[in-house]
């Protein structure tokens, strides 16, 4: 009798744990989907702010923060050790590098052929020489930059498969021009996969907003390139998808002959990129390509860099002239809102 | 209609026109909020109502126009005629409309509170036109109303008492 | 037509509540921080100036004087020539919302709050 009782009473604590815990699941995940989590931190030599809105818990962001070391130390070109690093020392060996550095550098190069060049990843001897954004910038010898302009070619970057490459020549590899912009696209990725429907990422400036905001679209500000301080000249509406800019404005070095030299390289005249343009801004869902093309199109001007983005499906751009003239493509007009009317909006 | 009947109809008229001008002016100088140009106590709106009680909605917009048009020759800005004749044509409008279907709901001093309330937001709206901003001109609308409904009450109560009183003389 | 039927007093109390509603969004909108001034003159674009640096614009434009002065935060029209002189005598505005304004001059001038809350985040 006595054991029945305690058989019975067992099966009812149990039960009754069943339940409890049951209830403790329902909670947890309940608590889950509307959890928020904001963390700000220096990587990628950039300030990063990884905003979930949505399904966030410690280990996500964790994860997140981690890939992006991970990313920075793949992908750096100063970095010693990195694949990039191993691969311009590699003096024409074979190199295995990451799965993710592989399929970097191959889009590199496909946005680099479809760019027409204007956009290379095969400059790291310019970058290297420039050295804008470190504290060896200087200003080259004219011999220097032709030296370096020789060693570029995308011929001389030879994709083997397997996640092996080889350099060709004195070829460099330089991929920063994209990694945050593919860092990006991984963030989205691994978010998405943890349920997260809502989420803001913002690498340096590269933006991407996953989702939207309830009902409404995400609202990012486009920097005003004049400013020395957090100010947008404009608002674009969006969702889904990623915003990246560049300008003169960004990074530079002022050098002794009182000139500013600023970091996009352009690949024919080893200079920086001189045009009618301060800032471009490109929006597309891929935010690797996006990075690639805002850098792109900053060196090829105006003109050309609207026919370039027009002729791409789904990829819309915003140019900045030097003259504060905003022009954009036809697809941007309906969410683009100009705030500063120091700037002209030209249809 | 007999041409006595007509004649005496044009002098009737023509004194509505010249009483509701007399009102007009003489409130310019009883501001009651001067902290709020727009807001007048509107005792033309008497008039109005009255015209429109004793004879029709044409010759209410006859009297309006003619009375906003002569005082803004005598002493006006163009501003102020913008103001008045926007918010006097809504608000007759909207009185003709409650006293054809909505007479039995609202005495007149509902009808005159509503001419009130769509002449202050015709108002409104015109300040929103001239300062091309909605954000000012709704910043100001509670004021506006508050006023509508003080003024309209006030100017309802006198056209009923006073309509009340011409029905006794056995002028209507 | 007797005197005061019940349909009155409702739409008074509409209107009122209505009034209150608009006093309400006010009240709330004044809550944010003053950050801006909105000037706009006229048809042209309106013209956007810092709360936080003190100093004085001058609006004139030919016969029509009108200046107008921040301080520490606090606006007001300094001058004007204008015929009722309204505009002076609206005093400082201080709040989100708060506005003088000039009407036979056409000039409004509005307080706005922080720009920054109009952007989720900045693309640079």
């Amino acid at each position: 009798m006595n054991r029945l009782f305690l058989f019975l009473g067992g099966m009812m604590k149990k039960r009754v744990l069943a339940v409890f815990l049951l209830c403790l699941l329902l909670l947890t995940s309940c608590a889950d989907t509307t959890a928020t989590m904001k963390e700000v931190q220096f990587v990628m030599s950039t300030v990063v702010s990884l905003d979930l809105r949505d399904h966030a818990t410690p280990v996500l962001m964790k994860t997140l923060m981690n890939r992006l070391s991970e990313i920075d130390v793949l992908m750096s070109l100063q970095k010693r050790g990195s694949d990039i690093d191993r691969l311009n020392q590699s003096q024409g060996e074979v190199v295995t590098v990451d799965p993710s550095t592989y399929h970097v550098i191959e889009k590199a190069l496909e946005y680099s052929r479809v760019a027409g060049g204007t956009f290379d990843p095969s400059i790291g001897h310019l970058v290297n020489l420039w050295g804008i954004g470190t504290e060896k910038a200087k200003l080259p010898t004219q011999e220097e930059i032709e030296e370096a302009l020789q060693s570029r070619g995308l011929e001389n970057i030879e994709l083997l498969g397997n996640n092996q490459l080889r350099l060709h020549g004195e070829t460099q590899v330089d991929i920063g021009a994209i990694a945050k912009g593919y860092a990006a696209d991984e963030m989205v990725r691994i978010a998405k996969e943890a349920g997260v429907k809502s989420a803001i990422f913002n690498l340096g400036g590269n933006v991407y907003v996953l989702g939207s905001k309830g009902k409404s679209p995400f609202r990012v500000g486009i920097q005003n390139p004049f400013s020395d301080r957090d100010d947008y000249l404009g608002i674009v509406d969006v969702q889904d998808t990623s915003v990246v800019t560049s300008g003169n404005y960004e990074r530079f070095f002022v050098a002794d002959d009182g000139k500013r030299y600023h970091h996009i390289l352009d690949p024919q005249t080893g200079y920086p990129a001189e045009s009618e343009l301060s800032g471009v801004t490109v929006i597309s869902s891929n935010s690797t390509m996006a990075d690639a093309f805002s850098t792109a199109i900053f060196v090829m001007g105006l003109e050309k860099g609207m026919d370039f983005i027009e002729s791409i499906e789904g990829v819309e751009a915003l140019f900045v002239t030097n003259t504060r003239d905003v022009y954009m493509t036809s697809g941007l007009r309906s969410s683009f809102t100009l705030t500063d009317n120091t700037f002209r909006l030209v249809e | 209609m007999s041409s006595v009947n007509k004649t005496r109809r044009f002098t009737q008229l023509a004194l509505f026109v010249s009483m509701a001008m007399v009102l007009s002016y003489v409130e310019r100088f009883l501001p009651i909020l001067p902290a709020f140009p727009g807001v007048k106590l509107g005792l033309a709106n008497i008039i109005t109502l009255m015209v429109l009680l004793m004879y029709s909605w044409k010759e209410a917009l006859v009297v309006l126009v003619a009375r906003v048009t002569l005082l803004s020759f005598f002493a006006g800005s163009g501003v102020g005629f913008l103001y008045s004749i926007s918010g006097g044509l809504l608000s007759l409008l909207g009185m003709k409309f409650a006293l054809t279907y909505l007479n039995r709901t609202f005495s007149l001093m509902g009808i005159s509170v509503i001419g009130a309330f769509l002449h202050n937001t015709a108002q409104m709206l015109v300040l929103a036109g001239i300062l091309r901003s909605f954000t000012v001109a709704v910043y100001y609308y509670p004021v506006l109303i508050l006023a509508a409904v003080a003024t309209g009450s006030l100017t309802g109560f006198i056209a009923l008492n006073l309509y009340r009183h011409l029905i006794r003389l056995g002028q209507l | 037509m007797n005197g005061m039927k019940r349909a009155d007093v409702v739409l008074m109390i509409f209107l009122l509540l209505l009034a209150g509603f608009f006093i309400l969004r006010n009240v709330q909108g004044s809550q944010e921080t003053a950050a801006t001034i909105e000037i706009r003159q006229g048809n042209e674009e309106p013209v956007y100036v810092s709360l936080h640096e003190d100093q004085t614009i001058d609006l004139s434009r030919g016969e029509f004087v009108n200046i107008i002065r921040i301080e520490k935060g606090i606006v007001f029209m300094e001058e004007a020539n204008c015929r009722d002189q309204l505009c002076v005598k609206k005093g400082h505005i201080t709040h989100v919302g708060d506005s003088i304004v000039c009407l036979p001059h056409r000039i409004a001038v509005t307080i706005l709050g922080e720009r920054e809350g109009e952007i989720d985040v900045l693309s640079q």
